[in-house]
C-alpha cells in the first residue's frame, strides 16, 4: 500500500566533520535515518578522505554494520563537510540542515536554510572549546558510566551507541517540533542539542536523587535491585516493584522468599544477593521461553534476553514486521535483517528501507 | 512564543514513558491537560518523596509533570467518557500508554476518538506495540533492554549481559524524546498538509531494538554479537582504568594516538595492544586521577574522570547547562535539547489533583458552571483547589 511519508517533499543536508565513527557523525546520521524514513530525500556529505579510512585496519566489520545502519535510505554526495562553497550551495536548496558546530559556524547566515540542527559534544560556557571526547568520555563525565557495571569492578558502557544515538533523537525532536509550529516568525530557526546535557538528561535520577536517596545512585551489580540472572538456556532480567513481589513469590515457588526478612522491599535491599541466589537457583532449571510465558500469567515484567539472531525471527517481531531486509550489496547472497522506524503509522510501517507494507490490517484504515 | 503553542495536549499518560513524553510537549509550549480520575492515579504521585514536607510530590512525579495542566474525570462512567470525547473534540493530541486493552474498554478507541475529532492525533506510547504476541505483556525499562536487544550488547567482555537498571531504566527515557517528535510530526502531517486523523503505534520495544540497529545487521551478516566490555571499533583501545586515589578514569585511543601514548608510555609504538593496555593502565595507576586525566589530555586522547552525581553539578554551566534545571530551590530534569529565540523553559511546577478541572470544563469543553457543578456532585468529576496562576 503506498501512502505519502509526513516528510516527503523535504531536502535535508547532513554534515558533520570529524572522521567517521565519531560522536557527532554518528549523531547527525541517527537524526537524518529518521528523516529518510519519514520520507525526507537525506543527502548526506561525505568527505573524499574517508573512502581510504574505511580501509584502515581498525575499521571493522562492526563499523560498517553501524554506516549501513544509518546511511539507509540516503543519498550520499561525495565532498569536503570543511568546503564553506560546497556545503553552502547545498544548503541554499535545503529545508532542513543537521550540521555539527564546525559546519555551522562556517556558513553564512543567509545560506541556512529554515530549520537547522546544531550538534556538538559540550553545552555551557566552554560549548566551543576543543577538547577531544568520544562517547564513552562523555558518558563518563555524566555520570552513565558510574551507572551501569559491578561496584567492585570497572565501570561498563551500555551496548552500541547509545548516547550518540540520544543525541541524535533529540535533534529530531526538536527539528519535528521547528517543523509543526504554525506560528513560526524567523525566517531560520535553530536546535540545540549536545552530547553532554543530553547523557545528563538521559541519567537525571543520579543527580537529584542523590541527596535523599538511602544508597547514592551507582553501580550496584549483584546487590541490584533489578538484575541479570542466569536460566536453563541463558539470561533472564529480573526487573519488578513494590506490588509485583508476591506474584513473584508465586512464579517462583520457593519457600524460602516467604522467609520474613524478605517481607519488606527494606528487608529485601538487605539481603538482595541471597534473594537472587534463591531466585537464580530455581530459574537453572526453566528456560527463557518457559519462564516468559510463566511473568505474563503472572503478570509481571521480567525479561528474557534474547540474542539478536534470536530477535530477528521473534514472533512478535514477527507480527509487527519489526526488521526488513536492507537492499543487497554487490555479491552478498543473504538477506541483511534491519529493524524499521520503530512506529507504526495508522498501522503502517514507514521506512525508507522496507517501502511501505502494512504490518497489521486496521479496522477502517486499510 | 514556543514551537508547538496553540496545540492542546490531552494527558493519559503516566507513570514515566507517557507522561514524560507530554511532559516534553509542554515544555516545548504545547498546552497539556494531565487527566487522573477519582478512583485511578497516577501511580507516580505515590512513590515515596525524598523531603520531609508530606505533601511534597515525589521527585519522579515532579519531573514528568511538570507544566501541565490536571484534571480529574470517571472515564469509567459513561458520562465521564461524554465528558473526555467533549473534550477531545476540541484537541489535538491524546497520549496515553494504559496497558493495551485499557483505553478500547474505557469507550475510548482510536475510531471512537476519531469520530469525535477526524483530526486528532493518538499516540499510544506502550511497552511492546499495539499488537503481536508479546503486545499485553509488562514491562518496565529494563525489561526491555533484555527483550530488545541491548543486554544481549552490554556487559563485561564474555561474560553475562547487564542492564542499566532501577535508576538509570534507559529505554524510558529516549522512549519520551522519540515519541514526542514523532507526535510532532503527525502533527504537521495533520494541520499543515491536511492529513487524516493518525494513530502513532509507539513501542518501547522497537526503539531499543532500532537503537541497537547495527547489531541486526552484523548478526544477520554472520557477524559474533556479542559483550565486548568498554572496546569499541574504530577505537583502538577503549577502557576505564583506576588512578591512584580509586578514581576511575575513561579513555579512548584511536589509532592516531598511538604514537603520542606510546611515547608518553614509554614504549615500542609497535606494540601489542596488550602491551599497550597493560602499561596505560601502569601509568594511570601511579598518579591521581585528575593528574592523569591532564597528562593524557595533554597529548591529546579522548580522557575524562567517571563521575558521580555530585562530580556531575560541578561541571554545571561549564560544560552542560540545561540537561537540569533548579525549580524551588530543588534540582528536577531539564531538557534534551534548546531552540534559540523559543527557549524551553518550566513555567509552573506539576499539578495537585483535577487542580484545573473547572476552568478546563469551563473554558475547553464550554460546560457552564451549573453544568460542572452537577458533575462535580455525580463523582464524575473531581474539582482540586484553586490552581496557581498562570
Amino acid at each position: 500500500m503506498k501512502i505519502e511519508r509526513p516528510y516527503e517533499g523535504l531536502v535535508v543536508v547532513e554534515a558533520a566533520a570529524g572522521p567517521l565513527g565519531s560522536a557527532l557523525r554518528l549523531s547527525t546520521a541517527m537524526t537524518g535515518r529518521i528523516l529518510a524514513d519519514l520520507g525526507a530525500r537525506v543527502i548526506r556529505i561525505i568527505g573524499d578522505d574517508e573512502q581510504q579510512q574505511a580501509r584502515q585496519p581498525y575499521w571493522g566489520a562492526e563499523n560498517d554494520a553501524v554506516e549501513r545502519f544509518l546511511s539507509a535510505g540516503k543519498s550520499t554526495m561525495w565532498g569536503n563537510p570543511g568546503d564553506r562553497e560546497f556545503v553552502s550551495r547545498l544548503l541554499r536548496r535545503a529545508d532542513i540542515a543537521i550540521v555539527d558546530r564546525h559546519v555551522h559556524r562556517l556558513i553564512a547566515a543567509d545560506d541556512l536554510p529554515a530549520n537547522v540542527a546544531v550538534l556538538s559534544l559540550f553545552g555551557g560556557r566552554h560549548a566551543d572549546a576543543e577538547i577531544p571526547a568520544t562517547e564513552f568520555t562523555i558518558s563518563a563525565l555524566g555520570g552513565l558510566l558510574n551507572m551501569v557495571g559491578d561496584p567492585d569492578r570497572k565501570p561498563l558502557k551500555l551496548g552500541g551507541h547509545q548516547e550518540a544515538y540520544a543525541l541524535g533523537l533529540s535533534a529530531f525532536c526538536g527539528l519535528a517540533a521547528l517543523l509543526a509550529d504554525r506560528r513560526r516568525a524567523l525566517p531560520t530557526m535553530t536546535v540545540r542539542a549536545n552530547l553532554l546535557d543530553v547523557v545528563v538528561w538521559l541519567n537525571w535520577k543520579s543527580a537529584p536523587l542523590e541527596a535523599g536517596a538511602p544508597v547514592p545512585p551507582g553501580r550496584a551489580g549483584a546487590a541490584a535491585e533489578w538484575q541479570v540472572l542466569r536460566c536453563a538456556d541463558g539470561w533472564i532480567a529480573l526487573v519488578y516493584q513494590e506490588p509485583d513481589w508476591p506474584h513473584l513469590c508465586d512464579m517462583v515457588g520457593d519457600d524460602r522468599l516467604r522467609q520474613a526478612k524478605f517481607a519488606t522491599r527494606q528487608g529485601r535491599l538487605g539481603n538482595l544477593a541471597e534473594l537472587a541466589d534463591i531466585i537464580e537457583t530455581v530459574f537453572l532449571s526453566r528456560t527463557r521461553r518457559q519462564l516468559h510465558e510463566q511473568a505474563a500469567s503472572h503478570r509481571l515484567p521480567l525479561g528474557p534476553v534474547w540474542s539478536p539472531d534470536e530477535l530477528i525471527d521473534d514472533p512478535h517481531n514477527l507480527a509487527r514486521a519489526m526488521f526488513t531486509a536492507l537492499p543487497p550489496l554487490p555479491g552478498e547472497q543473504a538477506p541483511v535483517q534491519a529493524p524499521r522506524l520503530p512506529v507504526l503509522w495508522n498501522g503502517l510501517v514507514l521506512s525508507s528501507s522496507a517501502g511501505h507494507a502494512p504490518a497489521r490490517a486496521v479496522a477502517g484504515l486499510s | 512564543m514556543s514551537a508547538l503553542a496553540g496545540y492542546r495536549v490531552l494527558d493519559l499518560g503516566i507513570i514515566t514513558a507517557g507522561a514524560a513524553t507530554s511532559a516534553i510537549l509542554a515544555d516545548l509550549g504545547a498546552e497539556v491537560i494531565k487527566i487522573e480520575s477519582p478512583t485511578y492515579r497516577d501511580p507516580f504521585r505515590q512513590w515515596t518523596g525524598e523531603g520531609p514536607d508530606p505533601d511534597d510530590l515525589p521527585p519522579l512525579f515532579r519531573a514528568t509533570n511538570r507544566n501541565k495542566q490536571a484534571i480529574s474525570i470517571d472515564l469509567k462512567q459513561a458520562r465521564g467518557r461524554e465528558v473526555m470525547l467533549r473534550l477531545v473534540s476540541a484537541s489535538h493530541v491524546v497520549v496515553e500508554n494504559f496497558r493495551r486493552g485499557v483505553l478500547p474498554k474505557l469507550g475510548l478507541s482510536f475510531d471512537t476518538l476519531r469520530a469525535a475529532n477526524d483530526r486528532i492525533v493518538l499516540a499510544s506510547v506502550s511497552s511492546q506495540g499495539e499488537t503481536g504476541p508479546d503486545a499485553r505483556h509488562v514491562s518496565y525499562g529494563s525489561t526491555l533492554e533484555a527483550i530488545g536487544g541491548l543486554a544481549w550488547r552490554t556487559g563485561y567482555a564474555d561474560e553475562g549481559p547487564v542492564i542499566s537498571g532501577r535508576d538509570v531504566n534507559y529505554p524510558d527515557q529516549v522512549a519520551a524524546i522519540f515519541a514526542a517528535g514523532m507526535i510532532a510530526t503527525a502533527l504537521r502531517s495533520v494541520h499543515h498538509q491536511g492529513g487524516p486523523a493518525v494513530h502513532l503505534d509507539l513501542s518501547q520495544r522497537d526503539l531499543t531494538s532500532f537503537l541497537v540497529g547495527d547489531a541486526f545487521i552484523s548478526a544477520s551478516m554472520g557477524g559474533n554479537v556479542g559483550r565486548n566490555g568498554n572496546a569499541q571499533e574504530p577505537y583502538l583501545l577503549q577502557d576505564c582504568f583506576m588512578a591512584a586515589d580509586d578514581a576511575w578514569i575513561a579513555v579512548s585511543v584511536a589509532e592516531t594516538d598511538r604514537a603520542a601514548l606510546s611515547a608518553l608510555l614509554d614504549i615500542d609504538p609497535q606494540s601489542s595492544l596488550h602491551r599497550l593496555h597493560a602499561a596505560l593502565s601502569s601509568h594511570i595507576a601511579g598518579m591521581r586521577g585528575g593528574e592523569a586525566v591532564a597528562a593524557l589530555g595533554r597529548i591529546g586522547l579522548a580522557v575524562a574522570p567517571v563521575l558521580d552525581g555530585a562530580g556531575i553539578l560541578h561541571r554545571e554551566g561549564a560544560f552542560w547547562s540545561h540537561a537540569l534545571q533548579r525549580q524551588d530551590g530543588r534540582l528536577v530534569k531539564g531538557f534534551p535539547f534548546q531552540i534559540d529565540d523559543m527557549p524551553l523553559a518550566i513555567e509552573r511546577p506539576a499539578p495537585s489533583i483535577g487542580v484545573d478541572t473547572r476552568a478546563v470544563l469551563a473554558e475547553v469543553g464550554g460546560y457552564d458552571e451549573r453544568e460542572i457543578t452537577a458533575l462535580a456532585e455525580a463523582g464524575i468529576i473531581e474539582v482540586g483547589p484553586a490552581s496557581t496562576p498562570l
